[in-house]
């Protein structure tokens, strides 16, 4: 499937804005970007490799010769890309009932936005604005959000616990051992084979 | 402009293809088929070059409706959509693309107007500038580490829960001899390719 690679999806949507809004969207993105703290429900989801919006007005679209047709368009165009894990209907559920209102905010300026709730016409609304990938390629296909924050987290504690090892006598070995162990026990999960997407 | 989140950059570009009646198959069937080929593991000419984290390619051919009463717009070119994860900057990613990602990258762009060929890296990397879109909200989970950090880290992760798991009944000196040897197992290993499933 053009969308899924391993445990990763790519969802595109690509959504019409008046171009007297785009001007409140590109401030409302600034806003947020400039408070770090509004990130944090996303950040919380943890099921979200990357994602990004671009706002594409209706005089942009790349003209590299005289020959290419100039675009002649009635709306700027709002470009979502998210890279997650899980199938398409988890994402939409948990984003919907994470942040209904932030996505709200982002959507509200396209035509015919629903609302982020009910769901069920959110998800009728991307299922007609998304687009298909005709290639889907991650480094690590193995591997969730998830795993990669535990991976880094795995990684710094045992380069520590490795330096401080061989310092260790022995008899106190089993104790330092134990506590390296608490530290990342829960991180260990191994990284099975990727579920089937829907 | 939020093309950096941390240390990764999100990068859009947007391509617009060849029109050409005459041509059959046209170059909208030709790239599709192309991207098809394409490996998605670590043969994949992105796997080579490491400091993609995750990219997608695809042929947009016009816009999806949302429903009436918005008027239809419809493009009068398709368009390349090449949508990327990367670590650093753009420029670098450019010209590693040209060289790095070649012969895969000429093959895909070269169904694109106006592409100026990877003979000559700062021309391509120029044409790539042109067609790039600036990001007006990027959020990246892990913006702090690169794909090859990502990589040793997940092998480390793997690796340490086997030993955890075959190591349980050890005690003492033996456990400590056994975990100083694992450790120079690990230092010594070299880390998966990008786009490699773990073994």
């Amino acid at each position: 499937m053009g969308n899924i690679t391993g445990k990763s999806y790519a969802l595109t949507a690509v959504t019409p804005m008046k171009p007297w809004k785009t001007p409140i969207l590109r401030f409302l993105f600034w806003f947020v970007g400039t408070w770090p703290g509004q990130l944090n429900d996303l950040i919380n989801l943890s099921f979200i490799h990357f994602a990004r919006w671009v706002i594409v007005k209706r005089s942009q679209w790349p003209r590299l010769t005289g020959s290419q047709p100039a675009e002649e368009l009635n709306y700027d165009y709002l470009l979502f890309f998210s890279n997650f894990n899980g199938t398409w209907n988890q994402y939409i559920d948990a984003f919907a009932q994470a942040i209904p209102h932030k996505l709200n905010l982002v959507w509200l300026w396209s035509e015919k936005f629903p609302g982020a709730m009910p769901v069920t016409a959110f998800k009728r609304y991307i299922t007609r604005v998304q687009i298909e990938a005709d290639y889907y390629y991650t480094s690590y296909p193995f591997a969730t959000t998830n795993d990669v924050k535990a991976a880094h987290r795995v990684h710094a504690a045992f380069e520590s616990f490795r330096q401080q090892a061989p310092q260790i006598p022995p008899e106190q070995f089993d104790r330092a051992w134990l506590a390296f162990l608490a530290a990342v026990q829960r991180d260990l999960g191994k990284m099975g084979p990727a579920p089937v997407g829907t | 402009m939020a093309n950096f989140s941390g240390q990764c950059y999100g990068l859009n570009v947007l391509s617009p293809v060849i029109l050409d009646p005459d041509r059959s198959p046209s170059h909208e069937v030709s790239l599709r088929e192309e991207l098809n080929a394409l490996p998605r593991d670590e043969r994949s000419p992105f796997s080579r070059m490491a400091n993609t984290h995750l990219c997608r390619l695809q042929v947009m051919e016009d816009f999806p409706y949302p429903g009436h009463p918005s008027k239809p717009d419809h493009l009068r070119s398709s368009y390349l959509v090449f949508e990327a994860n990367i670590d650093g900057p753009a420029e670098a990613f450019f010209l590693s693309m040209a060289t790095t990602g070649a012969p895969e990258i000429d093959r895909i762009w070269s169904h694109c107007t106006g592409y100026p060929g990877i003979a000559d890296p700062k021309a391509f990397a120029e044409y790539m500038e042109r067609c790039r879109l600036d990001t007006n909200f990027f959020f990246a989970d892990v913006n702090d580490k690169t794909v090859l950090q990502a990589m040793r880290a997940l092998q480390v992760k793997d690796l340490l829960g086997d030993f955890v798991a075959a190591h349980q009944t050890k005690r003492g000196a033996a456990l400590k001899a056994a975990f100083e040897e694992f450790a120079k197992q690990v230092e010594q290993r070299t880390a998966p390719r990008p786009g490699q499933p773990l073994p």
